[in-house]
């Protein structure tokens, strides 16, 4: 016997409504189980969230971390980059490595960034809370500065005479590219691991496959993001006025220096992101183009293949490159 | 007597559930989509969660002493409004409101992370 016309639709509309629950019950149970974990290494915090992960992969995690901070911390006595700005030399390979590809940065960013800013970063102590050194002090600490002298042969890194060597603009993203290497060779299906700020993104958290998302944090509005870059993996590292500065008289000093004048960088631009797949080029060239601003620093990144979204003084938002970005 | 023919052709029963069920599903959405916050707070000290905050439950605003800090809560957000540390950035940090949003007392070793059970971000970069 035939079902009558008015029961077919009566039946699909139940069964619409059936489907459409189901699909919302099982949506909240897509993610993966995870694991989290908090901790502290290169002065900052290292947050990280493990997606079919283990309490091992996290505390290896956390080491790969705490292994970069020892090769390339200024602050810790017995680190590579310390024993390289007390000696002139070093022979760690994997100092030479990151050296290397900091130096095809400084490069192609015409010095806007410059790994022999640390007898300038020294001067102006913003780990210390900050202050203005006097004119005088930064012309000195300026003739220290400059990383074409600096060379790699094999694993042997030199510098020139009374320079020091900062790897502060680059560490946190070469952790995150630290965490990744580890993450390869371990089960673990997703991760996101936070190093102070600097963003990897990593394998799938669900089944479905959804793209991470990672807010960018407004630079006026303490309580406020201002927006969300969209990836499906890479890593996302931000350089803004806000984070460390002080005030003096009035005028506003933020940790962001100018490797050719030795004072806060004025480009014009007050944050900005980068999206790409290295840790260590997201982290340089998100200060690099601070440093440059929109337009030189636009071109920088589309050299890189990168993603990019700066915003300006004004609050302006720009996006260059390969970034999906939504407010 | 017999009963008027069914124009429908559906019984009374079956509407009843139809109309549960897509009153179920529209509740469902709705409560996902615009209802109470689940928004809480995870204050960590070195690492070791030492308290949850949950939003929802704020009344009126409380200050919490963790570690060296002292942290001010409120019906719809935290804050870190004093501290012993030297340079004082997780004050100057101000209010956070957002899931997915953290911020730490780096030298007392405080971190406070607020997450949502749906919703939010992955993480934040700043």
């Amino acid at each position: 016997m035939k079902a009558k016309p008015n029961l077919k639709i009566f039946a699909a509309v139940l069964l619409a409504a059936v489907l459409a629950l189901l699909l919302f019950i099982g949506r909240r149970h897509t993610d993966y189980t995870y694991i989290e974990q908090n901790g502290f290494a290169m002065g900052t915090v290292v947050s990280q969230k493990l997606y079919g992960g283990t309490a091992e992969d996290a505390a290896a995690v956390a080491d790969a971390v705490s292994d970069l901070e020892q090769l390339l911390s200024r602050h810790l006595d017995n680190s590579a980059v310390s024993a390289l700005n007390r000696t002139g030399s070093s022979e760690s390979a994997a100092l030479a490595e990151i050296v290397t590809d900091c130096l095809d940065i400084c490069t192609a960013s015409g010095g806007a960034f410059d790994i022999t800013v640390g007898a300038l970063c020294d001067l102006w102590d913003f780990d210390g809370g900050g202050h203005l050194p006097d004119a005088a002090d930064i012309a000195a600490a300026l003739e220290s500065v400059g990383y074409a002298s600096v060379a790699i042969g094999g694993d042997a890194v030199t510098v020139g005479a009374g320079q020091k060597v900062d790897l502060g603009a680059a560490g946190k993203g070469a952790a995150c590219d630290a965490a990744r290497a580890y993450l390869e060779e371990s089960g673990v299906r997703g991760a996101v691991v936070s190093v102070g700020g600097s963003v990897l993104v990593y394998g799938a958290r669900n089944r479905a496959g959804d793209k991470w998302r990672v807010a960018i944090r407004h630079p006026r509005k303490n309580d406020e993001f201002l927006g969300v870059v969209t990836l499906a993996s890479g890593c996302v590292s931000t350089s803004g006025d806000y984070e460390k500065f002080f005030e003096e008289d009035g005028v506003r000093y933020h940790h962001i220096l100018d490797p050719k004048t030795g004072y806060p960088a004025e480009s014009g631009l007050i944050s900005v992101t980068v999206v790409c797949d290295s840790g260590l080029l997201s982290d340089a060239l998100s200060t690099a183009c601070f440093v440059l601003g929109k337009e030189q620093g636009a071109a920088l990144v589309e050299r890189f293949g990168a993603g990019a979204v700066f915003v300006d003084a004004d609050l302006r938002i720009t996006t260059v490159g390969n970034v999906e970005f939504s407010q | 007597m017999r009963r008027p023919e069914n124009p429908i052709g559906v019984r009374r029963g079956d509407i009843l559930v139809l109309s549960v069920m897509l009153l179920l599903t529209a509740a469902m959405f709705a409560a996902d989509r615009f209802g109470k916050t689940d928004l809480c707070a995870e204050i960590y000290e070195s690492g070791t969660l030492v308290q949850t905050v949950n939003f929802s439950d704020v009344t009126a605003p409380y200050t919490l002493t963790v570690g060296g800090c002292t942290l001010t809560v409120a019906s719809d957000g935290i804050a870190f409004t004093d501290a012993d540390c030297p340079d004082g950035l997780c004050v100057r940090r101000g209010k956070m409101t957002q899931s997915g949003d953290s911020m730490a007392c780096v030298p007392n070793r405080v971190t406070v992370a607020l997450r949502a059970k749906s919703g939010g971000v992955d993480a934040v970069t700043y």
